[in-house]
């Protein structure tokens, strides 16, 4: 396996609607994005978040374990905010970017460990954090750890 | 293959998009495809109709009445909902204040909405100019110019204009007999604190623009696919309850005459490139 590079395979077989083929796993995912909350897919953008989630507290745990912090609960609220969502939508008049322009993920660790251990922890896993790491450079995201009991 | 008759719709709102998505979903199983096209405001797509870039136009009054001006008067309304006939805006008051008429309001301050909107600002406007007072003569206007472009689609400006006179800073406001009836249903405003002072003439609101050259063969066929869709039958009433209707109406244009008034009496146009 190239250690360095990953590959998926995607397909639109029906309209708002992505099968998409990691290794042996498979997914759907929606239209890039939508406005209805009762939408019956996971959206592409809904994906990203997720993934960003997944990606900050991953690394927290695996982290963790390592370094044998006890942790009980973690949890992360992603907020993203696009350009401007009407680009999206084509929109005769309208100008900018739709693309993501903010990303903030509050997160909640409860450990009973000492505090300042469990952020010298989360800052280091979030240098470790693949995706985390990618927004932070693209200067759209802010993130902020909270440790509760 | 059929082309699609192009639609031009203002989005205020994403979500708007959504409604659009289920009407031309309706028109596809119809057998008389659309495709909508979306603006960011009226005065573009009033142009794109007058410029034959789309066949129709989802117009405000404000904009059938820009259509009318732009087409040399020879475009034609031709649907409405059942909801846009004979809408009235109202002004209000706080049910401890001493107006009882409009001309009560000579030197006092009437909070509006945006300053397109022909519900929540144009229409109102008119009618104190009717009732001879000028404003910014007669009495002070305070404005509230969300989403200009929009022609007061989207309801924030009226409903800032109420908080104006809530919080001390007007002395009326002026809002649509629909908000009124949200509002006060949903407990936003408490009708115990607050009272309709006066209310304007009835006039129409949102209508199916077309220009003269459209198809008639075509026009027929699309009509009679948006009248297939009734409120009796349980697919379309979810689309209908969210555009708001219970039923399609034939497009008339005789409940335009109070805004007409008003941009008459306002020069509205005065000054306009198109």
């Amino acid at each position: 396996m190239d250690t360095t590079g990953w590959d998926i395979r995607a397909n639109a077989t029906q309209r708002d609607v992505v099968t998409v083929h990691a290794r042996r796993h498979t997914f759907r995912v929606g239209a890039p994005i939508h406005f209805d909350v009762e939408y019956d897919e996971v959206s592409a953008l809904e994906y990203a978040l997720g993934a960003l989630a997944a990606d900050v507290l991953g690394s927290f745990r695996s982290l963790a374990h390592r370094k044998r912090l006890d942790v009980d609960h973690v949890e992360a609220l992603v907020h993203g905010e696009l350009g401007n969502p009407l680009m999206y939508l084509g929109v005769v008049g309208e100008s900018g970017d739709p693309g993501i322009s903010q990303l903030t993920v509050k997160c909640y660790v409860s450990s009973l460990d000492d505090e300042a251990l469990v952020h010298a922890v989360w800052d280091e896993a979030l240098l470790r954090s693949p995706l985390a790491r990618t927004f932070m450079a693209a200067g759209t995201l802010e993130i902020n750890m909270q440790v509760v009991i | 293959m059929t082309n699609p008759v192009l639609v031009g719709a203002v989005l205020y709102d994403p979500k708007v998009s959504i409604i659009w998505d289920i009407i031309r979903d309706f028109f596809e199983s119809q057998g008389c495809p659309i495709d909508v096209v979306f603006y960011t405001n009226y005065e573009l797509q009033v142009k794109a109709l007058a410029d034959g870039h789309i066949d129709m136009a989802w117009n405000s009054p404000l904009a059938w009445l820009d259509s009318v001006r732009q087409t040399g008067g020879t475009c034609r309304a031709i649907a409405m909902r059942d909801t846009d006939r004979d809408r009235v805006t109202h002004f209000v008051v706080p049910q401890d204040s001493a107006a009882q008429s409009l001309e009560d309001l000579r030197g006092k301050t009437l909070a509006v909405g945006a300053k397109d909107s022909p519900q929540a600002t144009l229409i109102p406007l008119g009618v104190m100019q009717q009732a001879g007072l000028e404003p910014g003569e007669d009495f002070e206007v305070r404005r509230f110019d969300l989403l200009v472009g929009k022609h007061g689609d989207h309801v924030g400006g009226e409903l800032e204009a109420f908080k104006c006179m809530a919080a001390g800073e007007a002395d009326a406001s002026c809002m649509l007999d629909l908000n009124w009836d949200g509002w006060t249903g949903e407990g936003i405003i408490s009708p115990s604190s607050y009272r309709i002072l006066a209310t304007t003439p009835r006039f129409d609101h949102c209508v199916f623009t077309v220009r003269a050259d459209f198809d008639p063969a075509l026009e027929k066929r699309w009509l009679e696919a948006l009248y297939a869709m009734t409120y009796e039958n349980p697919d379309h009433r979810e689309m209908m309850d969210m555009e708001g209707l219970k039923a399609w109406e034939e497009g008339r244009t005789s409940g335009f005459g109070p805004l007409g008034y008003a941009l008459e009496k306002q020069a509205y146009f005065e000054g306009s490139d198109a």
